[in-house]
Order: C-alpha cells, then sequence, then structure tokens
C-alpha cells in the first residue's frame, strides 16, 4: 500500500515537473532547485536577521518597544522586520517542497540516508527558531504562544518542568526570558549551517543556490509582500502577563501547532508532533527490502582493475554517492593509457550502493561490480534475446 | 521567430516598467515613504527576474545558448 502511494506520487511528481519544464527552461525548474531555494531563503534569514539585531532589546521591557520602534521610526525598518518574515516562511515552504520532493523520488535510501535525517534535523529546528522569532516581538502574539509552549512542555510527565527551565531560565514568563529565547533564536540558526555542512557533505553535486532569475523574483516577492499595506509587518498590542490573550494573527507555518491547541489538549499536540516527527526520521529505512534486477540482489562493492585506471577522474566526479576517491598511484598501470597516471581511483566500501554509475562513467574498462560483470550481462542480454519467439 | 518577437516585447515591457519603478523608488525617497519606495524595489526586482527569464527563453543567455533559435 505504501510502495504504491510513492509509486503514484512519484508519477505525479513528475508529471508536475514536464508541465514547469513547459514554461520555463529545464535547468531553471524550480522544483530542481528546493534545496538551493531553502538555502537562499536562510541566507537572506541571516543576513536580514544581523541588521535587525542592531535594534532588538532582548529583556520584557525593552524587546517590544525596540520592534515597534525599528517598525514606526527607523526608514524601511518594517520592510526589514518583513524580509526576516516572509524569508523565513519561504524557508519552511521550500524545506518542506525539498522533504516531499525527495522523498516521492526516492532520494533518501541507502547511503541518502545521511541527507534525509539531518534535513529532518533542519526542518523541526528551522521551526523552532521560527518559533522562537514570534516569542522575541513579545507582543499578545508572542505571549499566547509562550503560554501554550508552557502548557506543552508542562504537560510531558516527569520532564515537563525541566523543560521549561530550559527554554525559558524560569518556572514561566520571566526577564530571564528574552535574553535566553534571543541566545535560543541566533545559536540554533548557527547550528543550522553545521548541519548543512553535514546535509551536503556526501552529496556529489549539491544545487546550493537557485537561478539568477528565482534569487531576483523571490528577493523582490520578499520585499514587495514587506511593502504592501495588506501584508505589511505592524506593531500589535504589548503583551501583557496575566491578561489572557483572546486571538492572535496565525502564521500556518509556524503556528499551527499552536492552533491545534485551541482545540485538542496540550499533550495529544506535543506526542501528536513527535510521533509525526520520529516517523519523518524512519522513511529511509521503512522499505529496505531490495527487488533483485535480472536476477541479481546484490551487485558487490564497485571494484578498480588497477591495471587499466588512468586517473582520469571522470568516475569520481560521477559517483553520486561520493564513494570515489583520488589517491596518488603508488606504480604505473598495465595499459598504454595508464601508463603514465599521477592518480589511482579507490572505493570506499562504506559508501558504495553498487548501483554501477562508476562503470559507465568509464571508459578505460578500470571498474567492475564483482558479481554483475559486463561478460555474464552480455551473456544474459544474449540469453534474453534468444529465449524471445521469433517474430515476422 | 514569433516566440522570439513575443520575449522582445515581454522585454522591453518589463524594462519600460523598471524605469517607472525606478523614478517610483525616486519619489518614495523624496516623500520619505518608505512604503513606496520599498514597494517599488520589490517590483523591480520582480520585474529583473522576468527579464532574465525572457534573455534566457530567447537564448541569449544561460548554458544552452542555441536552445532559442
Amino acid at each position: 500500500m505504501y510502495r504504491r502511494a510513492l509509486t503514484w506520487l512519484l508519477r505525479q511528481t513528475l508529471k508536475l515537473d514536464v508541465s514547469i519544464n513547459r514554461v520555463y527552461p529545464t535547468d531553471w525548474n524550480p522544483l530542481y532547485y528546493t534545496g538551493g531555494l531553502s538555502h537562499f531563503f536562510l541566507f537572506v534569514l541571516v543576513i536580514s536577521g544581523i541588521l535587525l539585531l542592531f535594534y532588538y532589546v532582548a529583556s520584557l521591557d525593552g524587546a517590544y518597544a525596540s520592534v515597534r520602534y525599528l517598525t514606526e521610526q527607523v526608514p524601511y525598518g518594517f520592510i526589514l522586520r518583513g524580509i526576516h518574515r516572509y524569508a523565513a516562511d519561504g524557508f519552511i515552504i521550500a524545506v518542506l517542497l525539498h522533504l516531499f520532493r525527495n522523498w516521492f523520488t526516492d532520494r533518501y535510501l541507502f547511503a541518502r540516508d545521511g541527507p534525509w535525517i539531518s534535513g529532518m534535523f533542519l526542518l523541526i529546528l528551522g521551526g523552532f527558531i521560527g518559533i522562537n522569532g514570534y516569542q522575541m516581538v513579545w507582543d499578545q502574539r508572542a505571549q499566547a504562544i509562550t503560554e501554550i509552549f508552557v502548557a506543552i512542555l508542562q504537560s510531558i510527565p516527569l520532564a515537563g518542568a525541566a523543560l521549561v527551565r530550559l527554554f525559558l531560565g524560569s518556572e514561566g514568563i520571566s526577564g530571564a526570558m528574552l535574553p535566553r529565547i534571543l541566545f535560543l533564536h541566533v545559536g540554533t540558526a548557527s547550528f543550522l549551517y553545521m548541519l548543512l555542512w553535514w546535509h551536503y557533505v556526501r552529496i556529489r553535486h549539491p544545487k546550493i543556490w537557485p537561478p539568477a532569475t528565482w534569487v531576483l523574483a523571490l528577493l523582490g516577492l520578499v520585499i514587495l509582500l514587506s511593502a504592501l499595506p495588506g501584508t505589511r509587518p505592524t506593531a500589535g498590542a504589548a503583551a501583557q502577563p496575566g491578561v489572557p490573550v483572546t486571538s492572535y494573527p496565525l502564521d500556518v507555518f509556524f503556528l499551527l501547532p499552536f492552533w491545534l491547541v485551541s482545540y485538542l489538549p496540550p499533550i495529544v499536540v506535543g506526542v501528536g508532533l513527535t510521533v509525526l516527527l520520529l516517523l519523518g526520521y524512519v522513511i529511509p529505512y521503512l522499505q529496505r527490502e531490495e527487488e533483485p534486477q535480472m536476477g541479481v540482489r546484490h551487485a558487490g562493492i564497485a571494484q578498480v582493475i588497477d591495471g587499466n585506471c588512468t586517473g582520469c577522474e571522470l568516475c569520481y566526479y560521477d559517483c553520486p554517492y561520493d564513494a570515489i576517491v583520488m589517491v596518488p598511484s603508488p606504480h604505473p598501470g598495465l595499459t598504454k593509457a595508464a601508463a603514465n597516471r599521477k592518480l589511482l581511483a579507490a572505493v570506499m566500501d562504506s559508501r558504495c550502493v553498487e548501483c554501477g554509475i562508476c562503470i559507465g562513467a568509464c571508459p578505460f574498462e578500470a571498474l567492475e561490480l564483482p558479481k554483475f560483470l559486463e561478460a555474464d550481462l552480455t551473456r544474459r542480454i544474449a540469453e534474453a534475446i534468444q529465449a524471445q519467439p521469433a517474430t515476422a | 521567430m514569433g516566440s522570439q518577437r513575443l520575449y522582445l516585447l515581454a522585454v522591453v515591457a518589463l524594462a519600460g516598467g523598471s524605469l517607472l519603478l525606478a523614478a517610483l523608488i525616486i519619489l518614495g525617497e523624496l516623500r520619505d515613504d518608505s512604503a513606496l519606495g520599498g514597494g517599488a524595489l520589490g517590483a523591480i526586482l520582480v520585474a529583473y527576474g522576468l527579464i532574465v527569464l525572457c534573455l534566457r527563453k530567447m537564448g541569449l543567455i544561460g548554458p544552452r545558448r542555441a536552445e532559442g533559435k
């Protein structure tokens, strides 16, 4: 059932690609750059966040006043806030598109579980940073989500009170809270770049930046949304701890769990979110059973035929799993082409997924899958052709 | 050739619109109106993005320059 659903989703994803490719050049299809778009929005967030920090005062008395001053008094201050806010929304949209696209197109199996796991951490921490950002404004929305956040944490048996102290610095709303939230916001955002390193380290050709048309258009859109009267960020009413907040504007990309608390007990929302996120982590391991292809289940780790390798690096560049490294050649190769080589390809066993891409990349027959040799393949094809009934 | 002309017209129209938006940025500065200046700045970037896309579709920029021919 799960596998059939994924197959259907893969077909729909590819159909969507084809539709978009009719409008955009194929190498500018935005769906091919969901990772790059996420990175672009993260970059905008970091730059605008650094500028916002110059004005922000992290205290219960000063936070709201500083945000209001920035919004109403500083030239283009509200646009700066808007850029930070809409780039955050863009980041979450791009990350979710990236997640679903890679899920539906099976780009999380075998050696790609590392990028998937690090990507899940990036999504969770991105959401956490977004919630912190709304708290930092310290208006009535910030007060409401802080109270709900505390309620969700306190509903956790045994560890609830400790978690509240960890995230807020005290048992509830206090003067120690906003400096800690600022640290969590900025510190965790910095940590995202460490996770990005983990995310990229095993990908041979990561697309970390979108094409110019998307950079210009999306940056323009973010600025435009920040300036338009209906979508411009405004300073709401200041927080008043102790006075219940009856309503607040909702950002569906970050604050949906807080809306759910209006209808469900905090413990249910907390457990539901935790289960959902844990399911996200196990996705790469749900379909480990392998289907034999042409009767071969395990082709074996790719092996370099030392005498034939010329050190040309084609396999090194083509391996999508970063499983081939080039090492200084200890001795010349046997063939004429390999006689003067400087480098020799070496396969890292732990990274090889036995896909055979390197064999296609090598023009010198210097790589092989030990249980799936070219001679065997040729023989199987010949047998298959012979087994076919003759047609007129 | 028809689509080339269409893209060319789009580039000319977007460039003209961008000129107008640039004037609005200056006007926003003169009136001390951040919303006008900022909005025009955002719109001009969107227009530039579309111009780049049209140039790409025409085959004038990008890795596959012959695509538009």
